[in-house]
């Protein structure tokens, strides 16, 4: 293995990173695999370094995979290693660009570099940079047997997020269903029933777009367009008994000693895997009563905001701007809770029906 | 206590508001602590971050609302003191008088004494279930030209 060049600069840092990926790449050249994806609509080219990581990134994002032939220009460049497999450790000294703010964030260290062009995030087993002027992503995973069953249903953390936060694409704690070729929002906090009911709907014949967290981009006319970021969901058990027809999706090699199920739903209903449609309602799930009433923009807005932008890395005020504007321009519901999700399901189908 | 001149301003470091229809939403962006306030309570937030002082405050409350000044004056500093205890706001040390326009006379309101909402579920909901991270705002100038990434 060739020794790679001492960096002091963020940018030489990069570089040197950068050249282990390669390392990786001619050390293991079978295990090297090259896959593109639309994310918002923009190209990607992921490259792994090992099968077992490959196989393991590449689920969550399989929806979103573009046909051949691959795009000439993506937009986005993501090169990854597994360092077990490809006997390649990760170089010393680059858990940070070092010149740059820090932060503990989700366990791992979250570092930037001066004036912002590189990020990093260090968790451990893990190690990611962006280099967002030339829109690329660097990550060495220890071993894809590391990875968390949350990194298997969400790759990339942090710098994905970073990426997306760049091209105005604000990733919201929401669900996303369409049907009638109009998207219905589905948000409220952790334990609101958001889960269920968008899964409600996919069974029922809706498209859907996630469960749990979603892109939302506001367009130069105001319209808010969804757009799927993974097709993967985790449930507990009691939530898979629910809907037995996602039991073929369950992926079941992950080793956490864990109550919930991993779920690839593009194994189950790819059809009806959607990638990006205008927001045309806000549906906000909520428990006892038996109904559906309209909602003021402020329920709206204290309904959406908070888990939007505490845990799903929303950009702060200019993420409170954003959804103020999206309960503004698109009429909210609460629907209340029946016994039953899929009569749930129904009701968002009639809302979507309304005329606009 | 606070005194008749004093005046604050938003922890722009911490938190994130919003006005609408009314209802003032403010949201900790650290602990996911989220807020709101209506009527009389929403009036002193936005003169509050505004740069207004206490005494401009009350007169404000006292113009808009059935209330005597007296009670005006103990809920606000009432609500100034939850309101700076929960980080929403800092004291503030702009000196100079915050001009505005002088609102044409009103019909008063019937007034209920400001109710801060405290909405502390997003503690729970983060320990039961790990968030995506929760990211800082970078701020990275614009590129110079749209590469490619290859």
């Amino acid at each position: 293995m060739t020794t790679l060049p001492v960096a002091t600069t963020a940018e030489q840092r990069f570089g040197v990173f950068r050249a282990a990926f390669e390392q990786a790449k001619r050390a293991l050249p079978k295990a090297h695999r090259q896959t593109h994806y639309e994310f918002a609509g923009l190209p990607v080219r992921l490259s792994v370094v090992g099968s077992k990581l490959a196989e393991r990134v590449e689920i969550p994002f399989a929806h979103l995979r573009m046909a051949d032939p691959p795009p000439l220009h993506p937009t986005l460049t993501i090169e990854l290693w597994d360092g077990s497999e490809a006997q390649a450790p990760v170089p010393a000294g680059l858990n940070e660009p070092a010149d740059g703010g820090k932060w503990m964030v989700d366990g791992g260290l979250l570092s930037s570099s001066k004036g912002g062009r590189f990020i990093s995030y260090w968790r451990g087993h893990s190690l990611m940079w962006l280099d967002r002027d030339t829109d690329r992503i660097i990550g060495w995973i220890e071993s894809a047997d590391q990875l968390t069953l949350y990194e298997r249903t969400k790759p990339l953390p942090a710098v994905l997020a970073q990426w997306y936060r760049d091209r105005r694409v604000q990733i919201v704690h929401a669900g996303l269903v369409a049907k009638y070729g109009k998207g219905a929002l589905i948000a409220g906090p952790n334990g609101a029933g958001k889960s269920t009911l968008t899964l409600a709907c996919l069974c029922a014949g809706f498209e859907s777009l996630g469960d749990d967290h979603v892109g939302l981009e506001m367009t130069g006319d105001g319209t808010f367009v969804g757009h799927s970021l993974y097709n993967t969901t985790r449930l507990e058990l009691q939530q898979v008994r629910l809907f037995p027809q996602l039991v073929p999706g369950t992926v079941r090699d992950h080793h956490e000693p864990n109550e919930k199920e991993l779920i690839m739903l593009a194994k189950v209903f790819p059809e009806r895997l959607r990638r990006s449609i205008a927001t045309d309602v806000l549906v906000m799930p909520r428990r006892p009563q038996s109904s559906t009433q309209p909602a003021s923009k402020a329920e709206a807005l204290l309904r959406v905001a908070p888990s939007s932008l505490v845990m799903a890395m929303g950009p702060g005020q200019r993420g409170l701007d954003t959804l103020a504007r999206l309960v503004d321009r698109v009429p909210a519901y609460w629907l209340n809770w029946d016994r039953d999700p899929h009569e749930m399901a129904q009701r968002v189908g009639d809302l979507l029906a309304m005329p606009t | 206590m606070f005194t008749p001149d004093s005046r604050f301003r938003l922890n722009e470091a911490e938190i994130a508001a919003k006005t609408m229809d009314g209802e003032a939403i403010m949201i900790n962006l650290s602990n996911g602590i989220y807020y709101s306030i209506v009527e009389a309570g929403e009036l002193v937030w936005r003169l509050l971050i505004e740069g207004r002082t206490v005494e401009q405050i009350a007169r404000e409350v006292v113009r808009r609302y059935d209330v005597m000044t007296t009670q005006a004056e103990e809920d606000i500093q009432t609500l100034l003191a939850q309101l700076v205890e929960e980080r929403l706001v800092l004291a503030s040390d702009h000196s100079a008088p915050v001009s505005g326009a002088v609102s044409a006379d009103v019909e008063r309101s019937l007034y209920a004494r400001p109710q801060l909402n405290i909405y502390r579920d997003m503690g729970d909901l983060l320990a039961l279930d790990p968030p995506m991270p929760s990211l800082p705002e970078i701020p990275w100038k614009e590129k110079s030209g749209s590469q490619p990434s290859e």
